[in-house]
């Protein structure tokens, strides 16, 4: 909301510097956003009479003006045609500056013109183009414009709260309590004379529930015209077009008073009646704006003896609107239910500076001083005769809120103690009424205060307005709360502490995904997604996704339900400059059904693709593959303590279908518990992300399900303390038997006195017969209690060979 | 036999003579030989004493034996110089360009917002808060109504909402919602700060994101004062930024707390001077977090009395502070997640 410091200071003599007074209402709640001084851009831009006129000799479109300056006289085309001997005329000089533009003295065919008078346009004071802007207020030739006309404009954030901070008056009282200095309103003139207003026009309220007040005032005989200058700049340093005199009025006094008007054209409402009422189901009415709009009884209607004349409270209809013919006008001034005109206007899709008034909740109490402002500045400004009196309804009157505070009440609330007198000279300022009682204040807000309900909104006006830089500033003390455990979160810290020190970066990524991204990540489904089940708006059977309603773009229109989308886009975005991308997310997924709401689940998502390791000139460079992807995904399940943790051969849509595996924990006694799926992502799901050609790895794990399983050691062991056997153990078996059955063999084989068996190389080739492998590994054998000999060692490991060939076929390399 | 030990003098002379120049393995083993070898010119010499008379050899083998001592010791201490210079020349010729640079390491990096997230909570953690959560999909009661933002309020225009099923199932548009989850599950004293994500209908531009962090903190008990939201948040600040960092609270406007404040920390660029600074556009002050003493009528709604208990919540955006603490002026960087942005953060 942009004001005028002039305009303020036209009731309250504020003197401190722009800034500092901005700086003052900001902290007190009323935020300048900005300070803007109208005419800081003019330079070289100065007050001229126009002495005489004549025509250019040889141009016939354009004159001769002959500027008086304070010393001089200079010469200056001009093609306007409204300027008059006489007139005061805003001129830039050759050299100066205007709009960002600078002037320079130019020839017009023989005559050097010595600048160039500007339109209000060219100074930024109003719209009009039309012609040269000649002042209204007195000034002498040579001043600086500035001087005269320039303002100095604040722009205000006003919150949700303050609807009676929302104009000039109210921006001057808040000065006036802030500064102390005097709040001074201009006296109306009484309304007497003419025919009485109640004789001209009839108001009734059928809905006294929306409508607590409706004040009216007739002027009648007016001539409809521009406003003057001063009208028009002043609506125009508040961003409001000026229209005509009469809708000048209305937003003038709007604007200084905060009481939204609207002006009808009393010749046009059938038998002069305004009729308060709900809207018909289906009534119909254009607006202002000349937008036909379908009312309901839901809405307030400002209706003549026939039809909807206003949307009250929103905005007016075109039927009624004041003309250049309107001869009668009736001012309303009226005060409604605010919920129903914020419904309204919502339900319209119309906000208005009026229903942003009206849905924050007026002082109905304003109502009659704003119609006879109104009404004096309509006859000042358009002629006319005011008739006598207000018509002025009152049906519904807010009742008193009276609140009870102590000195002792606030100090519980701010932390620090303010004297009784203090606080009741605060509120006093405020125009709060106070009462002292035997021990504390009894206070009734203003009218216009309606937001103000309890002690704690008086608290905050002692202490916006005493400064809250007077609080003192005091760490928490007392109870606390018995620590609450929140293991999910615990290993959420510890997961992302692993994958980082596995070298992955961890990203964030958008909720909100495209709705076909479940198709695009099958494998098998087609893609793109056929027109037919991609329009927009039907939830696709395909998806099973949740919608939101208002999305900002397709792109983000539905919950996700697998993090995996995100990060190969992510991928693909960072493959574009950097050869190694491996990255995770810990974060939300979110399952239908709504039930109201879906089940929120943490996702650990890993993908990676591109070089094993950073470039480096020292390093031979390998491609990251399923293992690197698998070595990450097994340490963080060693480091969370699910080190029992199997991997399976698995089928998932996403998946290359024979470098997909599954990771499930086995639980004793119950069903084992899927924790995710990981492997190469299936080259043409690749391709739909643009990663056609590249190996991609990706993991999805459910981390609800490895928090809640997630455990520290139970029982550390110390290091072993007797010297073990070390063997290396090939194993030749048919391609089909994997290296867990192997594993599973050496352990139950090799008892309690194998220790370790690791795995340590793979071989295919010539020297094997084909269809088969050897799977190397380095077994150590170890006793807790003492030093074991060669001969047990070699005792336990013809068990196991035994058992390997008995179990799997497997024969042992290097024995004969 | 004077014969004897003269030729052992001489043979000592030339031997430790010629030790002196040798310089390589080779060339001293050529001297062992030639000097102290079973065939060497001492065992020569020697062999001699066989014909010397018996009452000469005694002395004439001592003298002997000295040679040999002689020449021994002084083989070995050319054996070790060799080895030293050996060793010499081959650290030398191991030498490397130590300006050459490291086999990097895969580093991984958190977020710069988990980051500053974890810094946040670990804060307040320190002060006796504890960590709660709640759903980003909510209800319109914990987001709005709870917060004593009644439907068809005004207030209501401060949040632009997502909706998931209007009016009822929306993303939550702030932190706030578990303030009323956390209070109808416990009594006080209550102290949690709850970060997470939130959403909000807002087009994307360089300073909006329609998704972004927040933490939000409530402390609720009896004698819980704005002093002390001064204060503790003045305190998160110092540590959080820098420790001359100053604080300044004005009035503001959150329907559910009252008074409501918001702080702004001075500005780092200009050290609160204000002027022609860009990073605070010259007022000196940037503006981090809205807070405020939590509203009576939400403490009724949880059923809390709200005669006895008083208490604070405060909410900030996790982006800002990133961008303030980091000098980044575009929110977009955050979740474009470009790797070469990321890999920057500590």
């Amino acid at each position: 909301m942009k004001l005028p410091l002039s305009w303020i200071r036209e009731f309250v003599p504020v003197e401190l510097p722009p800034a500092r007074l901005a700086h003052l209402l900001t902290m007190a709640g009323a935020e300048v956003e900005d300070l803007a001084v109208l005419g800081a851009d003019w330079e070289q831009v100065v007050v001229g009479r126009v002495a005489s006129l004549e025509r250019h000799p040889s141009l016939e479109a354009l004159w001769v003006a002959r500027i008086e300056l304070r010393h001089a006289v200079v010469a200056v085309a001009t093609a306007a045609t409204n300027l008059r001997v006489g007139d005061l005329v805003p001129l830039v000089l050759p050299g100066g500056r205007v709009g960002g533009r600078t002037i320079e003295a130019r020839d017009f065919d023989g005559l050097t013109s010595q600048g160039m008078l500007l339109s209000a346009d060219e100074l930024g004071l109003a719209p009009d183009r039309q012609g040269i802007y000649v002042l209204d207020v007195a000034a002498q030739p040579g001043q600086p414009l500035q001087e005269v006309l320039g303002e100095v404009i604040f722009d205000f954030k006003i919150t949700p709260n303050r609807p009676d901070e929302m104009n000039v008056l109210g921006i001057a009282r808040e000065v006036a309590a802030l500064t102390g200095q005097p709040l001074t309103v201009p006296p109306l003139e009484p309304l007497a004379g003419g025919s009485p207003a109640a004789s001209l026009v009839a108001v009734e309220i059928p809905a006294p529930d929306l409508c607590l007040r409706y004040t009216a005032a007739v002027v009648q005989d007016i001539s409809v015209g521009p406003s003057p200058g001063w009208v028009q700049r002043r609506l125009h340093c508040c961003g409001v077009r000026p229209i005509s005199n009469v809708v000048d009025v209305t937003n003038y006094v709007m604007l200084e008073q905060g009481q939204p008007l609207h002006a009808f054209d009393a010749d046009l409402l059938a038998e002069g009646r305004l009729v308060i009422r709900r809207a018909w189901e289906g009534e119909r009415i254009v607006t202002l704006d000349g937008q036909g709009r379908e009312l309901s009884p839901e809405m307030l209607a400002i209706a003549d003896a026939r039809q909807a004349q206003a949307v009250a409270g929103v905005m007016g209809g075109l039927a009624s609107e004041v003309s250049e013919r309107t001869r009668h006008v009736v001012i309303e001034s009226a005060n409604f239910e605010p919920m129903s005109i914020r419904r309204t206007a919502r339900a319209l899709r119309l906000s208005t500076e009026a229903s942003k008034r009206f849905e924050r909740g007026l002082d109905p109490g304003q109502t009659a001083r704003a119609a006879q402002r109104a009404t004096n500045l309509m006859v000042r400004l358009a002629g006319g005769r005011a008739a006598a009196g207000l018509v002025d309804l009152y049906p519904t009157r807010l009742p008193k809120r009276r609140i009870f505070i102590t000195p002792e009440r606030l100090s519980t609330l701010l932390g620090k103690r303010y004297a009784q007198d203090e606080i009741a000279q605060v509120l006093t300022r405020l125009e709060f009424e106070v009462q002292p009682q035997a021990n504390g204040l009894e206070v009734v807000a203003p009218g216009h205060r309606r937001d103000v309900e309890g002690p704690a909104d008086l608290a905050e006006e002692v202490a916006r307005v005493t400064g809250y830089e007077a609080i003192p500033d005091t760490l928490l003390s007392g109870r606390l709360a018995e620590p609450r455990p929140n293991v999910a979160r615990d290993w959420e810290r510890r997961a992302r502490s692993i994958l980082v020190g596995c070298g992955l970066q961890e990203v964030i990524t958008y909720s909100l995904v495209e709705p076909s991204t479940p198709a695009r990540l099958d494998s098998r489904a087609p893609w793109p997604v056929p027109s037919t089940v991609a329009a927009p708006g039907l939830a696709s059977p395909l998806d099973g996704l949740v919608r939101v309603a208002n999305p900002l773009s397709a792109e983000q229109s539905a919950l996700r339900t697998t993090l995996l989308a995100s990060l190969l886009d992510i991928l693909r975005a960072n493959l574009r400059h950097s050869e190694r991308v491996a990255i995770f997310e810990l974060a939300r997924v979110y399952l239908p059904p709504l039930a109201p709401l879906p089940r929120e689940m943490r996702h650990l998502g890993i993908a990676l693709a591109g070089a094993r390791a950073p470039r480096a000139w020292n390093r031979e460079q390998g491609e990251l593959d399923f293992f690197d992807l698998k070595g990450v995904v097994e340490g963080l399940l060693r480091a969370l303590g699910l080190g029992a943790a199997r991997f399976r051969r698995a089928a998932h849509v996403s998946y290359h279908p024979g470098r997909v595996a599954e990771v499930v924990l086995p639980v004793a006694g119950r069903p084992e518990v899927v924790l995710g799926t990981l492997g190469q992502v299936h080259p043409r799901v690749a391709e739909r992300f643009d990663l056609q050609g590249r190996a991609v790895f990706a993991a999805e794990l459910d981390f609800e399900a490895l928090a809640s399983r997630a455990g520290e050691v139970g029982h550390a062991a110390a290091p072993p303390r007797f010297p073990g056997v070390e063997v290396d153990l090939a194993v030749q078996v048919q391609e089909a038997v994997t290296h867990e059955e192997v594993h599973a063999v050496l352990i139950a084989a090799g008892g309690e006195l194998l220790d370790r068996a690791e795995l340590f190389d793979v071989y295919r080739g010539e020297a094997l017969p084909s269809g088969t492998k050897s799977l190397a590994y380095s077994l150590t054998f170890r006793s807790p209690e003492r030093t074991l000999t060669d001969e047990e060692a070699v005792e336990v490991q013809a068990h196991i060979e035994r058992e390997l060939a008995h179990r799997l076929g497997a024969t042992i390399r290097g024995r004969s | 036999m004077v014969d004897v030990q003269v030729r052992l003098e001489a043979l000592r002379n030339r031997a430790v003579a010629e030790l002196r120049a040798v310089q390589d393995e080779a060339d001293l083993e050529r001297w062992r030989i030639a000097y102290l070898g079973r065939r060497g010119a001492l065992a020569e010499v020697t062999r001699g004493l066989a014909s010397a008379p018996a009452s000469e050899r005694p002395r004439l083998g001592q003298a002997a034996n000295q040679a040999k001592q002689t020449l021994e010791q002084a083989f070995a201490e050319c054996e070790q110089r060799l080895k030293v210079a050996a060793l010499e020349r081959a650290l030398q010729a191991e030498r490397v360009d130590v300006t050459l640079p490291g086999r990097p390491p895969a580093l991984g990096r958190l977020h710069p917002v988990t980051h500053v997230m974890e810094q946040v909570v670990r804060l307040f953690e320190r002060m006796g808060f504890q960590v709660a959560e709640g759903p980003e999909v909510e209800t319109d009661y914990y987001n709005f109504e709870a917060l004593n933002i009644p439907r068809d309020h005004p207030a209501r225009d401060i949040w632009d909402t997502i909706y998931v099923r209007p009016p009822e199932i929306l993303l939550r548009t702030h932190t706030s919602p578990v303030q009323a989850r956390v209070m109808e599950q416990q009594q006080p004293p209550v102290r949690v700060v709850v970060p997470g994500r939130c959403y909000r209908y807002e087009a994307l531009d360089a300073s909006h994101e329609w998704m972004f962090y927040q933490v939000e903190g409530l402390a609720v008990d009896e004698g819980i004062t704005m002093a002390d939201l001064k204060g503790t948040l003045t305190a998160f600040a110092r540590q959080m930024f820098w420790p001359e960092v100053r604080t300044r609270f004005r009035c503001d406007y959150f329907p559910f707390v009252e008074p409501g404040v918001e702080m702004s920390i001075s500005c780092h660029a200009c050290k609160g001077q204000g002027g022609p600074c860009a990073v605070c556009r010259g007022s000196g002050w940037l503006e981090i977090l809205g807070a405020g003493m939590v509203h009576p009528r939400v403490l009724e709604k949880v059923g809390y009395d709200s005669e006895r208990y008083t208490g604070f919540a405060f909410g900030m955006g996790l982006e800002r502070i990133a961008m303030i603490k980091y000098g980044i002026e575009d929110i977009r960087l955050f979740y474009s997640n470009d790797l070469r942005f990321l890999q920057q953060f500590p």
